[in-house]
């Protein structure tokens, strides 16, 4: 049985498709990272697994049951971080994991919770004090309430500083460590690219990409940025860089050359420069990383996602 | 049953509002103006030498036509939102990320906001009644207990019509609107609506007053307001028929012949369905029915 199993799904707002003929399958165990730019349809999908928008077509199961008719079921075995939410304001910390936990008919303390989350000595607070970043991590807490089967979190690191990210990918961590699957979305790769057994990328509502994050490492090739600085450049100089086989890019700013090409063309274009007199001060290279794919996969203006038999496509910076 | 836990946070939260605090008071004051004028000796009282004690039913007459404006006011201050500001805020997200169905969230708001609007009313009712015992009016225990739990029971049936138009609803906005409509049309406009059907049929339909009086009198007690204005005429003067009749025609003298018109088609008893309980009825099902009516949408809604 898989954790999450959408089939075909299809989200309209009247004519907005939110999400188009989506498929996914989150296997047990794993930790799944769904990746996209802000309006790709991420909180969509997520609203449907947890019955609060109903898909205009296909089927949607989460926890081999039926995300619209068993849905207090799934979210009994669930814990769900959900996106644009709050919390409230009156009660304090501690009230609101106690309406967790009773919610969920569990046995979990309040007080370790909120220790887990870094609330410690907040709980007595009115939530209405609380930051973006603890009113975050109250929400994570209530997710955790009851070892849930499976983690739902939508945006997890929103509001958080790069520590309380950190400390949010540790917990992730640590549920799949004890059995729990995960999925969660992001709209930053950084995020998701430490802890995830696999990525998927979603764009206009529908999945581009899914790979383990090995794969799609992978699917980057052998496409590396060099930095090159010359004492001059022209612009026959970078045509000559251009016509080399393996580049696919080469520009100049001042006396700095960008170039993207394969690997094994990296001597051949500075000794292109050398020959034709721009003498080379210094150079760096940096391997193409998730982060460009990810961006090609997501740019507006590049309707075609880089496709790794043809070394030739751009790969944005 | 886990409404339970969604009412018992309900309550949690109101009891940190300002609102629940504010109305509480303005409810007390209102109710405690008479007796405190009487006790400063503003309104100068003292008990007839001869003849029956004047009681505080004498003072909850008066109450009565200020509370049946007033309750529905705060019931629907207290609930409008009560759902809409959960999903407009995203706290709504929160709560449904929990192990709860959209019915445990209408049945646990409903039943919340009803023990905040029944704790409001019954403070204001334990206030006035201290200050009552300090007037020379005798004091009808029975009937003021009994009067104030009738009008928790209005501030139930407008909460439970509050709620359920911020179930229905998509924000609070739209719940204002729709709360606010159904107030006045229950507070200015049925009685007009039920003279204005009643000639209607009576000149167009061979309808008699052995018909149309009983008619009549069932489309007044479905408005709630008049539901609970008769009732608490019944308990005061233990007859109902009166109390019914009481709702028909303005003041002066054709009200009062059409009030005896009314009583002598009638006769001798009220039928089954102007009876007390069939009053209360329509009192319980305003609580009860528009929730799951407004839940009836809500379950179909995208949040």
């Amino acid at each position: 049985m898989a954790a999450i199993e959408v089939r075909g799904a299809t989200k309209r707002y009247g004519d907005v498709t939110a999400v188009s003929d989506l498929d996914l399958t989150v296997e047990e165990g794993e930790v799944y990272g769904f990746l996209g730019p802000n309006g790709a349809g991420k909180s969509t999908t997520i609203n449907m697994l947890l019955d609060l928008v109903r898909p205009t077509a296909g089927e949607v199961r989460v926890l081999g049951r039926d995300a619209h008719e068993e849905s207090v079921a799934i979210r009994e075995l669930a814990g769900v971080l959900p996106e644009a939410f709050d919390i409230y304001d009156r009660l304090t910390g501690r009230q609101h994991l106690e309406f967790a936990v009773e919610s969920k008919e569990s046995r979990d303390d309040p007080d370790a919770i909120l220790e887990r989350v870094g609330l410690t000595g907040d709980g007595d607070r009115r939530a209405g004090d609380y930051s973006k970043g603890m009113r975050q991590r109250l929400a994570l807490g209530m997710a955790l309430v009851g070892e849930p089967e499976l983690l739902i979190l939508d945006e997890p690191s929103n509001g958080l500083d790069p520590n309380g990210a950190r400390e949010m990918r540790e917990i992730v961590r640590e549920e799949n460590e004890r059995g729990a699957t995960v999925f969660f979305s992001s709209h930053i790769l950084g995020q998701v690219e430490a802890v995830c057994d696999r990525v998927g990328i979603l764009r206009e509502g529908s999945l581009v990409a899914e790979d383990s994050v090995e794969g799609l490492r992978d699917a980057v090739g052998t496409e590396s940025t060099l930095t090159i600085t010359v004492d001059a450049v022209d612009d026959s100089t970078l045509e000559d860089v251009r016509a080399l086989s393996g580049v696919s890019r080469a520009e100049a700013e001042g006396t700095t050359v960008t170039v993207s090409c394969e690997d094994a063309a990296k001597t051949q274009v500075l000794g292109t420069l050398e020959e034709a007199g721009s003498s080379v001060v210094d150079f760096e290279t940096r391997e193409a990383s998730l982060e460009d794919l990810f961006l090609a996969y997501t740019r507006d203006e590049d309707d075609d996602a880089p496709d790794e038999s043809d070394g030739s496509e751009e790969v944005a910076t | 049953m886990s409404w339970r836990a969604i009412a018992r946070k309900d309550v949690q939260d109101a009891r940190r509002s300002y609102w629940l605090w504010g109305l509480t008071v303005v409810l007390s004051g209102v109710l405690s103006i008479v007796p405190v004028l009487m006790m400063i000796g503003l309104i100068q009282f003292s008990q007839p030498q001869d003849g029956p004690a004047v009681t505080t039913d004498f003072y909850l007459g008066i109450m009565l036509e200020i509370l049946v404006f007033l309750v529905p006011i705060v019931a629907i201050v207290l609930a409008y939102a009560s759902i809409t500001d959960e999903r407009d805020s995203g706290s709504l997200k929160l709560l449904l990320s929990l192990p709860h169905s959209r019915l445990d969230v209408v049945e646990g708001k409903t039943v919340g906001r009803w023990v905040v609007v029944t704790v409001a009313i019954l403070i204001a009712f334990v206030v006035a009644a201290v200050a009552l015992l300090a007037t020379p009016l005798e004091f009808a225990l029975g009937n003021y207990v009994g009067f104030a739990l009738l009008t928790a029971v209005l501030g139930l049936a407008f909460v439970g019509l509050s709620v359920g138009f911020s179930a229905a609803a998509d924000t609070s906005r739209q719940a204002m609107i729709g709360t606010v409509t159904m107030f006045v049309l229950f507070s200015l406009v049925w009685g007009r609506f039920v003279d204005g059907l009643r000639s209607l049929l009576a000149n167009n339909t061979g309808l008699g007053p052995e018909t149309l009086v009983p008619l009549d009198l069932f489309v007044r007690i479905l408005n709630p307001t008049q539901a609970y204005r008769t009732l608490a005429l019944s308990l005061f003067s233990g007859d109902p028929l009166a109390a019914r009749v009481s709702l028909v025609g303005g003041g002066g003298l054709q009200g009062q012949f059409t009030r005896m018109g009314f009583a002598q088609t009638l006769g001798e008893s009220v039928p089954f369905y102007l009876s007390d309980p069939a009053v209360a009825f329509v009192l319980v099902f305003w609580a009860v029915a528009i929730p799951l009516a407004g839940y009836w949408v809500f379950e179909d809604a995208d949040l």
